[in-house]
Formats: structure tokens, C-alpha cells, sequence
């Protein structure tokens, strides 16, 4: 006979231990380099920074642009979501890599991909009957943020679309409704919740969004300005307090995403 | 007129052929002919030379050796840690949950130079500094402050496929088994990993092509080493072939910044192929997953 | 001393609680839970397994407080609602699972798992995995994976709820063989009365609330059933409310309608008398001494296996009845005398 604290009882408490000791592992290590930012950077100087006019631009400029961006590629990807999701597609293993691609790609190659892309028609006839400019200019900035995140968000709707299970559809078709009315009325209120995680997601994505625009746009002070960029930019020019705290300035925004797609409980994980 | 059979080249939506489908499938359509577009168009800035010459370079074998490296001790490490933590985030609930959780997804979507940034100074903050000096190693501008570099983001990818793939498996089976008589540990590597071990490949395939794809925190983390001091490298790093190279990203970069757009762009086309790869493996790895215990 | 012994058992899980639960099991008895589906089954087994905290009372196994010992200190064994057999085990071992990790010699494995699968006739699958099987053939595995570790107590959640109902009475036998075979303590827990009394030893009784009601033999809980509720979940069909008073031997009930009904039980105050369907005499011809005599009109009459059932309007309300397959046809609109005999009627206090 055991006694409550026999050693199996102690070992099945040490397992759980171990299994959250990791978690608190890399928590701890992520507010450690959070902390020693803050703590290096100094509260007067955060404070300096924050009143300056300049982080402010990038910061309003990165707000806008990965709004708009995050927008227009949610116009454009939940119906393409839904076609997936729905429709079987001929050589559909190959239409679904190059849709997803962008997703795992180095955003790097993108950025290369892209400088290509707008020398070639019909890219190029396009922004010039426009008058668009692309490079060093914050449209460019948008074009890169919105290839990047289509992508991620054909993928996210996608696996909003495929918990909405068909039978209600079917039913829904079976009562009389159109294709359109189910698919306003029954489908995207039922899949309302993961698209707006999927919205802030891709959001906070593009406002991630550097490597490709510093190869795409290219980084020049005061005319793309975005927090990412801005950041790599200071770190480069020596001014590291300026790069600090956009940093924390990044990181705030990116955990205030993250709260609401845990709060909104959107399906995040989209590959298995 | 809407069939079932029609399903084909056709658009429909559950066999139905509509204006509506048609429109849905349309938009796919376009962005499948923008990405298709996107990707073909940069052969006009390459060629044949490109890789060729790309080939010839004395740093560019050295560079696949040390992206194939790095990524791989970033996926084992980047396993390591998030499989269990993984598991915890799944199954138990502890104090500060929602917390962790939020750090985990924060990962995903942190600017790439603010992570090198944060990451270069908390290296350099004086205590981590001098257990570093302790233990005589350099992570800054060094090759493991690569493998640190790559770590955050496939750390992020991983746990996530890891937890959904704990997620799909019912605790019941680990109830039982330990009604059989082993210990929550044992349950753990004699059932839910082997269940799960589609769903841990998943992830760490994720892990590895996304620290190969990772760029930017390694470039502000550890700058370059093609052109450093033969004498600034381990002999570790000599051994394995793998010192004075970039990881693909950085080069791929450098290329472009010196303006050898060929090469810049041939080695995009390789990540390209490389990343095309993984994403296949992965779609068809979903597919089989709904297959895999149903006893088709 | 008893196998299993629940003293006051109290869980809460958000909204849903159970507390108040005393249940003992004997050695060697099979003991049914049955409750309505809701009622907190599942949950009182997961506490039993200690998947929960508990906030009051003590589960003992053998006199042995297992309050605060993991899951597989307990000597329990589990067979899960769909009996969560490890997919990428095959039949054999799965149900040498439990023996390998007891670090048993290998001979000994061998010689047990073929024993048992000899047993459960289920030999000619030990290659197949759990995918390949049918909801009989996985439930053998998953009942011999449990007995392998000749454990104190199977608990079984469910097990007959994912065979078709053709094969479920079947299989309760089986069940049932098996537990007496192997001498061993079975809680089986269901929502079908029915399944219960092909199996159980005793019941227990659980209401939507989670509470125990009744825990008694087959013959207690349909002879005497504590409360309306066990009553109808033992198909008792028709209860009727009304005010008992004594009147020896027994006790007479005034119905609602001001009807007086025998009863063989003596009680008084307020009370619910139980009729059960085939407890209901037709009357050939009215006989105006007889007691406890209704009269009523049917309303509807339906094909049983055993007979009809036939569905009467009278003055205090609907009631049911079964007739058997021989007895004359009767039509809808038809009036007839029914008749209940004063040891059949059942009475519970109110």
C-alpha cells in the first residue's frame, strides 16, 4: 500500500513540472529580452523617443498601410478561401502550393520576386498610365505588405471555410436559398469569428512586414517610413534609441493583435 | 443542369455550377495567375549563367551546407522546446495560460528587425554577457547567434502545429492507458507521440523552412561572414565546411545589394524550389492525415 | 468490505456540479449507473478516475483512500464511451499494453494476452488495428485490454451506445457472461433501462440534476421505485397524483377526479401512485362492486412486439396500457373499463 506521496505520485508531478517548466522556459526568456530592452533603453529615453515627431509618422504610417493592405486582401481572399475550401480544382495539389507559397517563402524572395515583377508587364504599363510610383514610395509598400499576407489569408479562410460544415449549406440550399444568399446568410455568419482572427492576423503581419519591402521599396528616410523598416534604419544609422523603442512600440502592437485573435478564438493554426 | 459529375474544370460549389461559383472560383483563378505571374516573371532578371555562375561561387556550396545546418539545430532545438511546451499549452491548465499563450502568437508577428534588434541587446545586457564570457561563447556575430536568430519564428510555427496536433488527440487514450498502469510520462511516448507523429512532422517541417526563410533577425543579429577573418571562425565551423558563408537569405541580399541581380535572383529561384517542396509535402500531408486511422 | 466506495462525493466544473453521491460496490456485482443523458455519468466516472478535483467526500477501492493516488495507482480499469482502443496498436497489443508496462517477463505476456484473447474469441484478430474492426469486435478488445491487468473495478462508460441496437441486447449478455466468467466488479453506466436489465446486479439511479436517487436490485427499483422519477424511468407510464390516507391493510388515494384507488402499501399524506401499462386489466363488462375500476375511451392503439398498446382517455388523464397479442381487437373511439389490481399499484410519497 502507498501513501498519497508515494514516488510514483511525486514522479507524474515532476512530468508536469518538466512539460510546463518549458512553457515558462521561453515565457521567461521573452520577457527577460523584453525587460533588458526597457531596462537598457531607459524609462526617460522611451519617454524622449515616444514624443518625438518622427516615431509617430512611422507609427501612423504603419497603422494605415497594414490596415489598408490587411483590407484589400481580405476582399480578395476569403472568396478565393471559399473556392478552395469548397471547389476541387483540377491539379489542386499544385494550385493550392502557388497559392500558398508566400506563406513560407523567405519574405526576403518575395521582395526579390516583386522588383521583377514590376518591371514586367503588366505591371509596369499599369503604375505608369497610373502615375503610381512603386519604389520608394509607400504604394510599393502596400503591393509587398499585400502579397505577403493574400497568401497567409487565403490559407486562414480557407480553414475558416472548412469548420463550416457542408450540411448546412445543403440544407440552406434545400430551403429555397441561391448560392449568394447562403453564402452571405448562413456561411460567413457562421464563419464570422475566424475571419476576424484571420483579419487580425493578416493585419499584424503586415505590419510586421520588412525584409521584402527593404528589398523591394528600398528604405529611405522620411518617404517610407514604416515601423519595421524605420527600426532596421536607425539600428544601422547608430541612432539605437530611436530603434529601441519603435521595437517596443512593435512589440505592443503585435501582442495587442495577438490578445484579440485569443480573444476572438479564431482557428489560428492553419496547416494540420 | 448542375450535376454532381459536372465537377471538373468547371467552377461549382458542391456540384452546382453557378454564376456564383463561378465568380468565387474567379478570384482564386486571378490570385493563383498573380502569384504564377509574380513567380515566372523573375526569370526575365536570370538565367542559365545566373546559376551557373552562381555555382562557382567559393561561398556558395559552403552557404547550403550552413542554411541546411543552422535550420536543422534550429528545428531540433526549436522540438525540443516546443514539443513539450506544445503538449503543456494542450492539455494542462495552469496560471498565466492565456498569458503564454499570447507570447506564443506574439512571435508570429513581430517585425523580423525587432526581434534582431531585441535579441542583439539582451545578448550584450551585462549578466547574459558575462555568462557567455564564462562560458567562453559568442553568440553576437557569431554562427549560433544564427541558429538563436532563427529560432523565435520557428519556435512559433512549430508550437502552433504541435498544439493542434495534440489538440486532435483525445485525452481519453491517455486516461486509459494510464488505467493500464503507466505513468502520465510513458502515456506520453508510447501513445500520444506515436499518434501524433504526423502531426509532429508537420510542425517541424514548418519549423525548418521557416528558419531557412528567416532573414532579417539574423542579418541584425550576426551582420555578415563572408568577408570576416578566416581566424574569427571555430574550428568547428572549418570542419564542417560552413565558415565564411552566408545563410541563403543573406546572401541572396548581399547579391542584390551589389547589384549581381542574377545571381540575386538564382538564388531566390532556389529558395523558391525549396520552399515549393515543403509546401507540397505539407498540403499532401493534411490530406493523408484525415485518411490516416479512419481504416480506409 | 466493498470494492468501491463513494462517501459524499461533491464536483464542480463550471456550471454543472454533482454533489451528495454515495454509491458502494460489491466484489464480484455488476452495478449499472443509469441516468438520464446529462445527468453527470460520464462525470461521476471521471471522478472516480480522478480526473477531477474533488470538493467533498472520498472515493475508497478496497478500503484504500485512492483520493490523492494517480490514475494508474488506482486499480481501476477504463472502457471509454467509444472504447478509445490505441489506433496504432493492433488488437494484441492493445491488450498487452497494460501487461508490458507491469514489466511482466515476456513468456508471461504472451502466455496471458493469448489466454485472453482465447477467452473473448477474438484470437483470429490480433494483427487487425482498431480501424478494421467492428463496434463488437472492438469492444472484446477493449473489455480484454481492461481485464488483462485483473483490475479491482471496470468502470464502462456507455459500452453498448455504438453497437447497432440488433447486436446491443446481444452483447449485453455477452457482457454480462464475461463478468460472471471472470469474477470480476463492473460499473456500467447507461441511459437505457432496458440495457440495465439484461446486466445489472443493482442500479443506481442518477436524475437530471446529478443527484443519486436510488440504488437498489432490479426487483427494488421497479417494485418500489423512491420517487416519480424512478418510476418512469423504469416505464412505469402512468403516475397519477393524488392524497393517500391509511386503510388497513393498505391505504385508499384520492385521485384528482375525486376517485378513490387501493393500494396494497399503507401510507398517507400527499403521494404519486404508479400504474404500469401491463398492470391494467380490459374489463369484459362493467362490475360495479369491483374497486380501483376506470372507465375511459381509446384514443389510440398501437403495434407492440409483445402485444398492443393502447392509449385511454379517462377522467384522470391519459393512461396506457398493454394488452397481449391474443386478446380481442380493440378499436379507436371504442369505451372500455379498465381494472387495476390493489397490489399492483405502486405508491410513492410525493
Amino acid at each position: 500500500m502507498s501513501g498519497p506521496w508515494s514516488s510514483r505520485v511525486l514522479k507524474s508531478h515532476s512530468w508536469h513540472a518538466l512539460l510546463a517548466g518549458t512553457v515558462a522556459c521561453v515565457v521567461a526568456v521573452a520577457l527577460f529580452i523584453t525587460l533588458a530592452n526597457t531596462l537598457y533603453l531607459g524609462w526617460h529615453d522611451f519617454y524622449f523617443y515616444m514624443t518625438k515627431m518622427r516615431t509617430w509618422l512611422s507609427f501612423t504610417n504603419t497603422l494605415w498601410t497594414s490596415l489598408l493592405s490587411a483590407f484589400l486582401s481580405l476582399l480578395l481572399a476569403v472568396p478565393a478561401g471559399y473556392a478552395l475550401s469548397r471547389h476541387r480544382f483540377p491539379f489542386a495539389d499544385a494550385v493550392q502550393t502557388i497559392l500558398f507559397l508566400p506563406v513560407l517563402i523567405s519574405p526576403c524572395a518575395v521582395g526579390v520576386f516583386l522588383l521583377a515583377c514590376c518591371r514586367a508587364i503588366p505591371v509596369q504599363p499599369l503604375t505608369e498610365a497610373l502615375g503610381l510610383r512603386l519604389d520608394h514610395a509607400l504604394p510599393g509598400v502596400i503591393l509587398a505588405q499585400c502579397t505577403v499576407i493574400c497568401s497567409f489569408g487565403i490559407l486562414l479562410s480557407k480553414t475558416a471555410f472548412d469548420g463550416v460544415a457542408g450540411k448546412f449549406e445543403h440544407v440552406s440550399h434545400s430551403l429555397g436559398a441561391g448560392e449568394a444568399g447562403t453564402f452571405f446568410r448562413v456561411v460567413l455568419p457562421m464563419a464570422k469569428n475566424g475571419l476576424f482572427a484571420s483579419f487580425v492576423l493578416m493585419w499584424a503581419r503586415a505590419a510586421a512586414e520588412w525584409e521584402s519591402l527593404m528589398i523591394f521599396v528600398g528604405a529611405i528616410q522620411g518617404r517610407t517610413d514604416v515601423l519595421p523598416l524605420a527600426v532596421y534604419l536607425d539600428f544601422t544609422s547608430g541612432r539605437l534609441g530611436f530603434a529601441l523603442s519603435m521595437s517596443l512600440l512593435c512589440l505592443l502592437l503585435a501582442m495587442t493583435g495577438m490578445v484579440a485573435v485569443r480573444l476572438l478564438g479564431g482557428r489560428h493554426h492553419v496547416w494540420s | 443542369m448542375c450535376g454532381r459529375e459536372a465537377a471538373g474544370f468547371f467552377p461549382t460549389i458542391f456540384g452546382r455550377r453557378t454564376w456564383f461559383a463561378s465568380g468565387v472560383c474567379a478570384f482564386a483563378v486571378l490570385l493563383l495567375m498573380a502569384f504564377a505571374w509574380l513567380f515566372i516573371s523573375g526569370s526575365r532578371l536570370t538565367s542559365w549563367e545566373g546559376f551557373a555562375s552562381l555555382s562557382r561561387q567559393p561561398w556558395f556550396w559552403r552557404s547550403v551546407k550552413l542554411t541546411l545546418y543552422t535550420a536543422l539545430a534550429t528545428t531540433a532545438l526549436a522540438a525540443v522546446l516546443g514539443v513539450p511546451a506544445a503538449y503543456a499549452l494542450s492539455r494542462f491548465d495552469f496560471p498565466g495560460k492565456k498569458a503564454a499563450e499570447v507570447v506564443f502568437l506574439s512571435l508570429l508577428v513581430l517585425p523580423a528587425s525587432s526581434v534582431g534588434l531585441m535579441l542583439m541587446v539582451a545578448l550584450q545586457y551585462p549578466p547574459v554577457r558575462l555568462l557567455q564570457d564564462s562560458l567562453h561563447i559568442r553568440i553576437v556575430h557569431s554562427l549560433p547567434g544564427v541558429v538563436v536568430a532563427q529560432l523565435v519564428l520557428a519556435l512559433a510555427f512549430g508550437v502552433v502545429a504541435w498544439r493542434v496536433a495534440f489538440d486532435q488527440i483525445h485525452p481519453v487514450y491517455e486516461h486509459v492507458g494510464r488505467t493500464l498502469g503507466a505513468s502520465s510520462g510513458r502515456v506520453f511516448f508510447n501513445l500520444t507521440l506515436p499518434m501524433a507523429g504526423k502531426g509532429i512532422l508537420t510542425g517541424a517541417i514548418l519549423a525548418f523552412s521557416r528558419a531557412m526563410a528567416e532573414f532579417g533577425a539574423v542579418l541584425i543579429l550576426c551582420s555578415t561572414f563572408r568577408f570576416r577573418d578566416p581566424g574569427r571562425f571555430s574550428a568547428v565551423s572549418k570542419f564542417l565546411g560552413i565558415d565564411r558563408a552566408d545563410i541563403l537569405a543573406v546572401a541572396m541580399w548581399m547579391e542584390m545589394e551589389e547589384g549581381q541581380m542574377e545571381r540575386g535572383m538564382a538564388l531566390a529561384f532556389i529558395m523558391l524550389g525549396l520552399t515549393a517542396v515543403f509546401v507540397y509535402v505539407l498540403i499532401k500531408m493534411k490530406k493523408r492525415a484525415f485518411h490516416e486511422y479512419t481504416g480506409s | 468490505m466493498n470494492t468501491l466506495e463513494v462517501e459524499n462525493l461533491g464536483v464542480r466544473l463550471g456550471r454543472f456540479s454533482l454533489s451528495g453521491i454515495h454509491l458502494s460496490v460489491r466484489a464480484g456485482e455488476y452495478l449499472v449507473l443509469l441516468g438520464p443523458t446529462g445527468a453527470g455519468k460520464t462525470v461521476l466516472l471521471e471522478c472516480l478516475l480522478g480526473l477531477h478535483g474533488l470538493e467533498t467526500g472520498s472515493v475508497r477501492v478496497r478500503g484504500r483512500d485512492v483520493g490523492r493516488l494517480p490514475l494508474e495507482e488506482r486499480g481501476m480499469a477504463y472502457v471509454p464511451q467509444d472504447y478509445a482502443l490505441f489506433p496504432h496498436l493492433t488488437v494484441a497489443q492493445n491488450i498487452t499494453y497494460g501487461l508490458q508496462v507491469r514489466k511482466l517477463p515476456k513468456e508471461e505476456i504472451r502466455r496471458q494476452t493469448a489466454a485472453m484473447m482465447e477467452r473473448l474469441d477474438i484470437g483470429h484478430l490480433a494483427g487487425r488495428f482498431p480501424a478494421r474492426l467492428s463496434g463488437g469486435e472492438k469492444q472484446r478488445t477493449a473489455l480484454g485490454r481492461a481485464l488483462v491487468t485483473c483490475p479491482e473495478i471496470i468502470l464502462l462508460d456507455e459500452p453498448l451506445s455504438a453497437l447497432d441496437e440488433n447486436r446491443c441486447y446481444e452483447y449485453a449478455r455477452w457482457l454480462k457472461q464475461t463478468q460472471q466468467d471472470a469474477g470480476s466488479t463492473f460499473l456500467h453506466v447507461c441511459h437505457s433501462f432496458e440495457e440495465a436489465a439484461c446486466v445489472a446486479d443493482r442500479v443506481a439511479v442518477m436524475n437530471d440534476h446529478g443527484v443519486m436517487v436510488q440504488i437498489g436490485t432490479l426487483d427494488e427499483i421497479i417494485d418500489q421505485p423512491a420517487n416519480r422519477f424512478v418510476a418512469r424511468f423504469t416505464l412505469c407510464r402512468n403516475i397519477l397524483p393524488g392524497q393517500a390516507e391509511k386503510n388497513t391493510p393498505g391505504a385508499r388515494i384520492l385521485l384528482d377526479n375525486g376517485m378513490w384507488l387501493h393500494a396494497g402499501r399503507e401510507i398517507a399524506g400527499p403521494v404519486y401512485a404508479g400504474i404500469r401499462p401491463e398492470n391494467i386489466l380490459l374489463l369484459e363488462k362493467r362490475t360495479e362492486a369491483a374497486e380501483n375500476c376506470f372507465r375511459g375511451r381509446i384514443i389510440q392503439v398501437s403495434r407492440r412486439p409483445a402485444g398492443r398498446e393502447i392509449r385511454v382517455a379517462t377522467g384522470c388523464g391519459e393512461m396506457v396500457l398493454h394488452t397481449p397479442a391474443s386478446a380481442a381487437r380493440h378499436e379507436i373511439g371504442q369505451e372500455v373499463d379498465m381494472h387495476v389490481p390493489r397490489d399492483k399499484v405502486i405508491v410513492m410519497k410525493a
